[in-house]
């Protein structure tokens, strides 16, 4: 092969701009911008007060910098911190009254909410730029009594429950990014399974990024009461532009007893060109805490995305007899940068946690996997595996893994491999010498490497995973 | 900012030694000057720096230490009672200060201290090479006031018959002993060091040594080093290793005594077809803090490493193991491997694990592992089985995890030497839990 990272070369199929009138706040962030995004969205005066509390803790917040990426200074005070689709003011009731331009951008997707509607399944629920566009198949959810909706609605709607669970998992005082984005939040997707249901349907949001200079920073919060089920499905693309994007999300998952809950994301933000010119930055913080006893929380991420991406879903094991679970795939090519990994941090008795992560990286990129598994004192019997293993292609590319690994006590085990090394000459030429071509066995070796954590998507996203990384060889003979 | 009523009898002290410098050569006077200011800037790590998260030095940087010149001439009765019972030429520091007066002149190697050795080119030559390792501040500290040091030069071609034993002896309580080991190897020279570290009981004092080793083309060099200190003691100690073409290195460290002791393992490999293995063993009982970190830089293509690290912790000690590989760009064919096992053997015993790989070339085979766990409860049924009682089947099965390290040291005296203090460590274990 003349170029080994061609094979993960494709050229972005989301790159396209849908021309729909926004309403955007002015640029920069200050209180009147919080005051306004919070009028916009009609919301309860508590989620003000929280809102300008986060600023002011942001405020004295300085930006992390132990993270093995490189990238420079991120002016906030020159990023537009809400903008919205203008036609959909009035917000649609059914499917017909939204905006056909924006209808347009989802089938070139390849996620068509016509096609949605009768197609059962999936019901989804799309944030384009800051607001929630559509969801799909409300009613039928409703009579199973789930509650999914976009925030902003379920902020009017039920808002003892965001009051309750609102930074329940990620509190304002958590990070830089976890701050700026409880101030400026603008939408998302909000779940509430009640007791003893099990969620009819896999549920799903697609985030997209349209305008220009705008930043993204949505708010997800799922939460499964005790005996509950969901399954739910994320996930996100954005335009092509020179200039980078910020796109800081923060996403909670509360799990009560027995409850289970199952996130999964596709990420696919926009990486930049060949020489690392725009991209998103994705800086996102996700947390499920595993409240009630024998809870569970299964995190999977297909990372592929993104100029940058910066981001841990971890798992707080509370509850006795919890699981965490954390698979991960995620490559890097050109002048990507990735730093993402998991905490599972065992605080009941009887706690299990798996963390499966495999990195691939190409041409320039950079892969990190940082992650800590932490066992305190009365976590008795708890247990951890952690397998993290890291694909070279190309002498110009790198890949960091940067595990701690705290027992404090002595019925515990914590187990944690990891490897780096690239494609197997072997396998390759095994491969070759059956007439393969070599980007088909390069990408039928990368997809064996990732089989692992492919197993944990749900079919659909399983698929769109495959294709993201192996199919899209064409035109890279090498 | 660092607590400058910490710092100031640190200052005082180098003042102190101002007559003495006066005697030294002028580039190393320099670099005393450039790192006791660093050392007065940055002040004792605290567990906010990284690199020292799990290792609490308060109770160090509290206590006053201090390095006292006259310690350096008094007089040293127990030199016979302390000389090891094997064949092997013995050198001495005390209270981290070289003595050639009671020590050995090894035949065959160039044995000279420190305040001598400045003025060769020789030295001056071995030390260029040295400023590749980042430092921190306890390592500026042994640059700035480690004044009693040696400089051993193995010449080419030289296989030493017998190991060198270099017996470091603290009994000064307060006493600041910051011993400085510097060994050549010439190309294609064979040698086996021992360091072992020792101290009077009941003293609190601080051991804060570095040991400096270049190997030149195809030097093969083995290293043990024995901490034994006393509980009440504190110890850290560098052990750093330049190893040039198809040179090997074997390092063994062990850790047994003080209250809290770290040691770092630094190799850099600036030739290709370097070899190193790094193997420790720690055992902690108490409330001991037993820390190993190590940083592995391959600078050079098809250089292997091999690490080894293993903690049986009883009581609430803690063991912690930092290791960090480094494979940089065109260092192709490398191959690096990290293990850390840890046997927690009572409910309060802690252990924390970061083992790091940074790999920046694709045609390499890294990898890690880490393990924590607990003694094997099948296996401990089985001896019970065979009519064993418990305390001794657990000893059995903790030697057994610790015999793999062991079997590193290729001297048969220094083995049994060190499997007996192992045993009675793991006895005082046994009783303990």
């Amino acid at each position: 092969m003349t170029d080994p990272g061609s094979f993960l070369d494709k050229e972005y199929r989301y790159g396209f701009v849908t021309p729909v009138d926004s309403e955007t706040a002015p640029r920069g962030l200050n209180e009147d911008i919080i005051r306004f995004i919070s009028k916009k969205k009609n919301e309860p005066k508590f989620m003000l007060r929280w809102r300008l509390k986060a600023y002011a803790e942001w405020k004295k917040m300085k930006e992390p910098s132990w993270a093995s990426v490189q990238y420079p200074a991120i002016d906030y005070q020159d990023i537009i911190y809400y903008s919205a689709p203008k036609s959909q003011k009035d917000g649609p009731k059914t499917m017909d009254e939204v905006d056909k331009e924006i209808l347009k951008t989802y089938e070139k997707l390849g996620i068509p909410l016509e096609e949605q509607k009768r197609l059962a399944g999936v019901a989804v629920d799309a944030v384009f730029d800051s607001v929630s566009v559509a969801t799909t198949f409300r009613g039928k959810l409703k009579e199973s009594g789930v509650i999914f909706c976009p925030f902003s609605e379920a902020v009017r709607t039920h808002p003892e429950l965001v009051e309750k669970y609102l930074g329940s998992v990620v509190p304002v005082t958590d990070n830089f990014f976890a701050a700026l984005n409880s101030a400026v939040f603008s939408d998302g997707s909000f779940c509430y399974v009640p007791k003893g249901i099990r969620c009819p349907m896999e549920l799903s949001t697609y985030f997209r990024i349209n305008s220009a200079d705008i930043g993204q920073f949505e708010r997800t919060l799922i939460i499964a009461d005790d005996d509950a089920f969901v399954s739910y499905l994320e996930g996100c693309t954005a335009p092509i532009r020179d200039k980078n994007q910020l796109h800081a999300a923060v996403v909670e998952l509360v799990a009560h007893d027995r409850a289970s809950i199952k996130y999964s994301t596709v990420q696919n933000w926009y990486a930049g060109d060949r020489d690392g010119k725009g991209g998103i930055y994705n800086f996102v913080t996700k947390r499920g805490l595993c409240k009630g006893v024998r809870s569970k929380i299964s995190w999977t991420q297909v990372e592929t995305g993104s100029a940058i991406t910066w981001k841990y879903p971890s798992c707080i094991l509370a509850g006795d007899d919890s699981v965490g679970e954390f698979y991960s795939v995620a490559t890097v090519n050109n002048h990507q940068q990735a730093d993402t990994g998991t905490k599972m941090i065992h605080l009941g008795k009887n706690t299990k946690s798996t963390v499966i992560s495999k990195g691939i990286s190409a041409r320039f990129g950079k892969a990190t996997y940082r992650g800590l598994v932490k066992i305190v004192p009365r976590a008795e019997n708890a247990r951890n595996y952690t397998q993290c293993d890291s694909l070279l292609i190309g002498d110009r590319c790198g890949a960091n893994t940067f595990p701690y690994i705290e027992v404090e006590n002595h019925s515990s085990r914590a187990e944690h491999e990891a490897t780096t090394s690239r494609i197997d000459e072997d396998q390759l030429f095994y491969c070759r010498q059956r007439g393969m071509t070599a980007e088909n066995a390069v990408s039928m070796i990368v997809n064996g490497f990732c089989k692992e954590v492919f197993r944990n998507l749900p079919m659909e996203f399983a698929v769109e995973a495959t294709r993201l990384l192996g199919v899209t060889l064409e035109g890279s003979v090498g | 900012m660092p607590d400058m009523t910490e710092l100031q009898p640190y200052a005082d002290v180098y003042g102190k030694l101002a007559p003495l410098r006066r005697r030294e050569a002028d580039w190393l006077r320099v670099m005393r000057d450039d790192a006791m200011r660093s050392f007065l800037d940055q002040g004792f790590p605290t567990v906010q720096d990284e690199a020292w998260r799990y290792t609490d030095l308060r109770a160090l940087s509290g206590t006053r230490f201090v390095t006292d010149p006259a310690a350096s001439r008094t007089a040293f009765e127990n030199e016979k009672s302390l000389r090891p019972e094997l064949d092997v030429d013995t050198l001495f520091f005390v209270n981290g200060w070289f003595r050639p007066q009671i020590s050995d002149q090894p035949a065959g190697v160039r044995v000279t201290s420190l305040p001598e050795a400045g003025h060769s080119p020789e030295f001056l030559e071995t030390m260029r090479h040295f400023h590749h390792f980042p430092m921190d501040s306890l390592q500026e500290l042994n640059v700035a006031l480690g004044m009693g040091g040696v400089f051993i030069e193995v010449p080419d071609h030289t296989k030493l018959k017998r190991p060198l034993y270099i017996i470091h002896w603290s009994d000064s309580h307060g006493g600041l002993c910051q011993p400085k080991t510097v060994l050549r190897m010439g190309r294609g020279a064979r040698a086996t060091i021992i360091e072992d570290f020792r101290g009077a009981e009941g003293k609190m004092y601080f051991t804060n040594s570095m040991t400096e080793t270049f190997l030149d083309r195809g030097a093969a060099l083995e290293h043990c080093k024995l901490q034994s200190e006393d509980r009440a003691a504190f110890h850290a100690a560098v052990f750093r290793a330049i190893q040039t073409e198809e040179s090997a290195l074997s390092s063994i460290s062990l850790a047994f005594g003080s209250r809290l002791a770290r040691h770092t393992g630094d190799v850099l490999f600036s030739g290709p077809g370097a070899k190193c293995s790094l193997t420790a063993l720690s055992v902690g009982e108490g409330d001991q803090v037993l820390d190993h970190v190590t940083g592995v830089d391959h600078a050079s293509p098809a250089c292997g490493s091999e690490q080894l690290f293993k903690n049986i912790l009883g009581g609430s000690s803690r063991g912690i193991y930092t290791g960090r590989v480094l494979v940089r760009r065109d260092a192709q064919k490398s191959d690096a491997h990290q293990t850390n096992r840890n046997l927690l053997l009572s409910g309060m015993a802690k252990a924390d694990s970061r083992p790091q790989l940074e790999i920046l070339a694709d045609d390499v085979k890294c990898s890690h592992g880490a393990v924590i766990g607990q003694l094997d409860e099948d296996s401990v049924f089985y001896l019970r089985s065979r009519g064993i009682d418990e305390k001794v089947a657990r000893g059995i099965l903790a030697t057994a995890f610790a015999a793999e390290i062991l079997e590193g040291i290729k001297h048969d005296g220094l083995k049994e030497k060190v499997l007996h203090r192992m045993r009675e460590k793991l006895k005082r274990l046994g009783e303990e839990t």
